[in-house]
C-alpha cells in the first residue's frame, strides 16, 4: 500500500472522476514514432506500455502484430526505460509484459529500472499472484505498484486473495479471451465487477475489447476507469504512413479521455 | 489372460514412491513446471485438476479407458527384439512398438485419456495443437470416436511438411487452422491453441499434446503415457528376465521419453537418455537442443529450459523433425536433467536419418524422424551406452509421414 499509483486513483476517485488509460506497444510502429506517441498523450490520466514479448499468449491480432514489429525494431527493457527516462511530458506509466522479459532482464534489475523512469505499476500476465510475493516486495521498494487481474472466471474467494495483494489498481478482464477490439462490449465486466465490489473497496478498471468513446462512457458507469489498448493500435497500424499519424493519435486519445471524464 | 490384462491396469492409486511425489501441489518439478498463465485460465485449470483427480480414482473411468486402449488403440503394444540392430551394434535391442499402435504413434494414448476426460467434464469441442500431425491425427481420431467436435492448430509451415497428416484429420472431421503467425511451427500452434481456449473455455477442453504447459498438463499426460513403461517392464521381464541398461527415447516435449522413462525412475539400475534434436548444428535459430542451449524461462504456462535470447524472447528452432521442432522441454525433465537421473544428448538431421536407413534396412520397420533421433544415436562413435548393454528404444512412431521429408532431404522432388 501506500503507492503512488494508488494515491493517484485515490485523487481521482475522489474528486468524482474516471480514470482513462490508453495502451501503446513500446516500439512500434518503430522506437522514434513511439516516443512521439508517448507525448501525445496527455489527455489521459495514466498510460499502460506494453514491453513486447515473442509470444505474447494473452494477445489477440492486434497486440501480437505490434509487438513482431516492435522486436524486429529491437525493443526491448533496457530501451523501453531509456525512452521513458527521456520522453517525461506524458502521464504516469504502467507497464504490461510477460514474465519472460522481466526475468531474462532480471527481476531486481527491471524494478529498479523501471522505477526511475516513472513506471508506477506493473501488470505481468502470465504470472498467477500467488507465486509473485518476491517480485512484489521488489517492485514495492521501487514505488512500482503491482496491478492485478481479475477474470470473469474468477471465483470471489479468490477474488479477495487477489485484491489482497494488489496495490495499485484491480484490472478487469472485461471477457474472457485474448485482447483485441470487440464491436460490442458484453455484460462479463459488469458482472465481475459487481462482484469484485462486494469484496473489495480498491479502485477496479476495465480492459480487453473497449474500442469507441461509447464503450469508455459505459465501462465507467460502473467501474473506476477503462483502458483502450488494440483499438489505438489499430489506428497506429492504419495511419502510420500518414504525417498526420501523432494529431490523429492525440485527438483520439482526447476523445477517448473525454467520454471517461464527462 | 489376468498376464495381459495388468498390462493396461491403471496407474497404481497409491503415491508412495519418490517419481510419483512429483509433481507437488502446486504443479512443481523442483523449481520447474508451475501455472504460469492468464488469470481467466486459472479457475478452468483448477477445475481440470479437479476432474482428473476424480477421474484417476474412479474405477469406471479407468476401466472405460483400459478397454479403449486394449481394442481400440490396440495395447499392449509389442517389445520387439531387433536381432540385426543388436548383432550390428553388440547390444541386445528391444524396441518398444507405438509406432504399430493406432494412428501409429504413441499420442493417441494420451489423446483418447484425456477425451474421455473432456466428455466427462460435459465439454462437447475439444482443440488440440500439432506439429509433426501425429498428436493432431490422435486427438481427431479420439475426437471421432467419442463425438466430439475437434478443431487443431497447426503452423503453416508444418501444414506443408506434413500435408498427410492434414488430409487425415479433415477425413476424421476434425478442422485443421492453420497458424500464421511467428515461426509457424509447433510453439506458435500451441499459442494460437491457448488463445482459442482462452476465449472457449467453458465449452471446449485443451487437449495438450505433450508433458508441457501449466499444471496438471504435464503431470495428466504423463499419467496417461506412462503406460508404455509399464508395459515394457512386464515385457522385458519376460523376455530377458532382467530389468535393461539403458532406456533411449527421443525428447521433443517429451511424452513419449517420460512415458517409458517414469515406471524406471525409482530403479537405479536402470539409465535413461533423452535424446534432442541437434537440427543443422547446436547455434542459435539452427537446432532444438534445449538442454545444450537453453537455460531457464517461462513460456506458455510452464518454466523449464528455453531456447531465448538475451532479451527473454524465444529463438526460432530447426530440426528435420517437426516433432521435436521446439524452443522448450517438459519441466518434469528439466528437473531430471539437473539431478542427473536422466542423460540428455542431442544428434543432428543427418545422423538422424543414418538412424532412419539402419531400422529401415536391417528391420524392415521405417521409423518417424523423431523416433529416428534415438536410434541414430546408438550408431554414434561417441554413443556413452556400453556394448553388450540391453536397451529398450522407445519407437514412438511410424515413418509413413516423413517420406516426403526423407526424399527432400535426399535432395529428391
Amino acid at each position: 500500500m501506500g503507492s503512488s499509483l494508488a494515491a493517484q486513483m485515490h485523487r481521482i476517485r475522489s474528486c468524482g472522476s474516471k480514470a482513462f488509460i490508453p495502451f501503446l506497444t513500446a516500439g512500434f510502429p518503430d522506437p522514434q514514432r513511439f516516443r512521439v506517441l508517448l507525448s501525445q498523450t496527455r489527455a489521459a490520466d495514466l498510460l499502460e506500455v506494453g514491453l513486447p514479448f515473442s509470444d505474447p499468449v494473452a494477445d489477440g491480432p492486434s497486440i501480437c502484430h505490434a509487438s513482431e514489429v516492435a522486436l524486429r525494431h529491437g525493443m526491448d527493457a533496457g530501451r523501453l526505460f531509456e525512452i521513458l527516462a527521456q520522453e517525461t511530458e506524458r502521464p504516469p506509466v504502467v507497464l504490461m509484459t510477460y514474465l519472460n522479459p522481466l526475468l531474462a532482464y532480471g527481476a531486481e534489475r527491471f524494478m529498479r529500472d523501471a522505477g526511475r523512469c516513472g513506471v508506477r505499476g506493473v501488470i505481468l500476465t502470465d504470472l498467477p499472484p500467488e507465486d509473485g510475493g518476491e517480485l512484489f516486495e521488489l517492485a514495492a521498494a521501487h514505488d512500482v505498484a503491482s496491478v492485478l487481474l481479475v477474470a470473469p472466471t474468477t471465483p470471489e474467494e479468490r477474488m479477495q486473495q487477489i485484491a489482497a495483494r494488489t496495490t495499485g489498481f484491480l484490472y478487469c478482464v472485461a471477457v474472457a479471451g485474448t485482447t483485441g477490439a470487440r464491436k460490442q462490449l458484453g455484460s462479463d465486466a459488469r458482472e465481475t465487477i459487481a462482484r469484485l465490489r462486494r469484496v473489495t473497496a480498491l479502485p477496479v478498471v476495465v480492459g480487453f475489447g473497449i474500442s469507441t468513446p461509447e464503450h469508455v462512457r459505459e465501462t465507467c458507469a460502473f467501474a473506476d476507469g477503462a483502458v483502450v489498448g488494440s483499438a489505438l493500435v489499430d489506428l497506429i497500424r492504419q495511419q502510420q504512413a500518414s504525417e498526420a499519424l501523432p494529431q490523429l493519435f492525440a485527438a483520439r486519445v482526447a476523445a477517448l479521455a473525454a467520454a471517461a471524464h464527462e | 489372460m489376468s498376464g495381459e490384462k495388468r498390462l493396461t491396469d491403471p496407474a497404481p492409486g497409491g503415491r508412495t514412491s519418490a517419481r510419483h511425489a512429483l509433481p507437488d501441489r502446486g504443479g512443481w518439478f523442483g523449481v520447474y513446471g508451475g501455472r504460469y498463465v492468464a488469470e481467466t485460465l486459472v479457475t478452468p485449470l483448477a477445475e481440470l485438476e479437479r476432474a482428473y483427480a476424480e477421474a484417476r480414482a474412479d474405477v469406471g473411468f479407468q476401466e472405460e479407458l483400459g478397454t479403449l486402449l486394449e481394442n481400440f488403440v490396440g495395447r499392449p503394444t509389442p517389445l520387439y527384439f531387433a536381432a540385426r540392430l543388436s548383432q550390428q551394434l553388440g547390444s541386445r535391442i528391444y524396441l518398444k512398438r507405438e509406432d504399430l499402435a493406432h494412428t501409429g504413434a504413441h499420442k493417441i494414448n494420451n489423446t483418447v485419456g484425456q477425451c474421455l476426460l473432456a466428455r466427462r467434464m460435459g465439454k462437447p469441442r475439444v482443440i488440440a495443437e500439432t506439429g509433426a500431425g501425429q498428436h493432431g491425427v490422435a486427438t481427431a481420431t479420439a475426437a471421432a470416436l467419442l463425438g466430439l467436435e475437434c478443431d487443431v492448430y497447426m503452423g503453416r509451415v508444418d501444414t506443408e511438411r506434413q500435408a498427410l497428416n492434414v488430409h487425415r484429420m479433415e477425413l476424421l472431421g476434425a478442422r485443421v487452422v492453420p497458424v500464421d503467425s511467428g515461426s509457424r511451427t509447433l510453439k506458435d500452434a500451441i499459442s494460437a491453441a491457448m488463445r482459442d481456449w482462452v476465449s472457449h473455455v467453458d465449452s471446449t477442453h485443451y487437449v495438450l499434446g505433450s508433458v508441457l504447459g501449466a499444471h496438471p498438463y504435464p503431470m495428466m499426460v504423463r499419467d496417461f503415457q506412462s503406460i508404455i513403461g509399464r508395459e515394457t517392464r512386464t515385457q522385458i521381464l519376460a523376455a530377458e528376465g532382467r530389468l535393461p541398461n539403458w532406456l533411449v527415447a527421443c525428447v521433443g516435449g517429451g511424452s513419449n521419453s517420460i512415458g517409458l522413462f517414469f515406471e524406471f525412475l525409482d530403479e537405479p539400475s536402470v539409465r535413461m537418455l533423452g535424446i534432442e534434436a541437434g537440427g543443422e548444428a547446436i547455434e542459435p535459430g539452427r537446432h532444438a537442443a534445449r538442454f545444450a542451449a537453453g537455460r531457464s524461462g517461462v513460456l506458455q504456462g510452464t518454466k523449464s529450459y528455453l531456447l531465448q535470447d538475451d532479451a527473454g524472447n524465444v529463438l526460432e528452432t530447426h530440426s528435420i523433425s517437426a516433432g521435436l521442432d521446439y524452443c522448450s522441454v517438459g519441466p518434469e525433465h528439466a528437473y531430471y536433467h539437473d539431478n542427473g537421473r536422466i542423460q540428455y544428448d542431442s544428434i543432428d538431421d543427418d545422423e538422424a536419418l543414418a538412424g532412419f536407413d539402419a531400422l529401415t534396412r536391417l528391420e524392415g520397420i521405417m521409423p518417424a524422424l523423431e523416433s529416428a533421433h534415438a536410434l541414430g544415436y546408438l550408431l554414434l562413435d561417441r554413443s556413452r551406452i556400453e556394448p553388450g548393454s540391453l536397451l529398450v528404444v522407445n519407437l514412438s512412431g511410424r515413418g509413413d509421414k516423413d517420406v516426403q521429408s526423407v526424399l527432400r532431404a535426399r535432395g529428391k522432388p
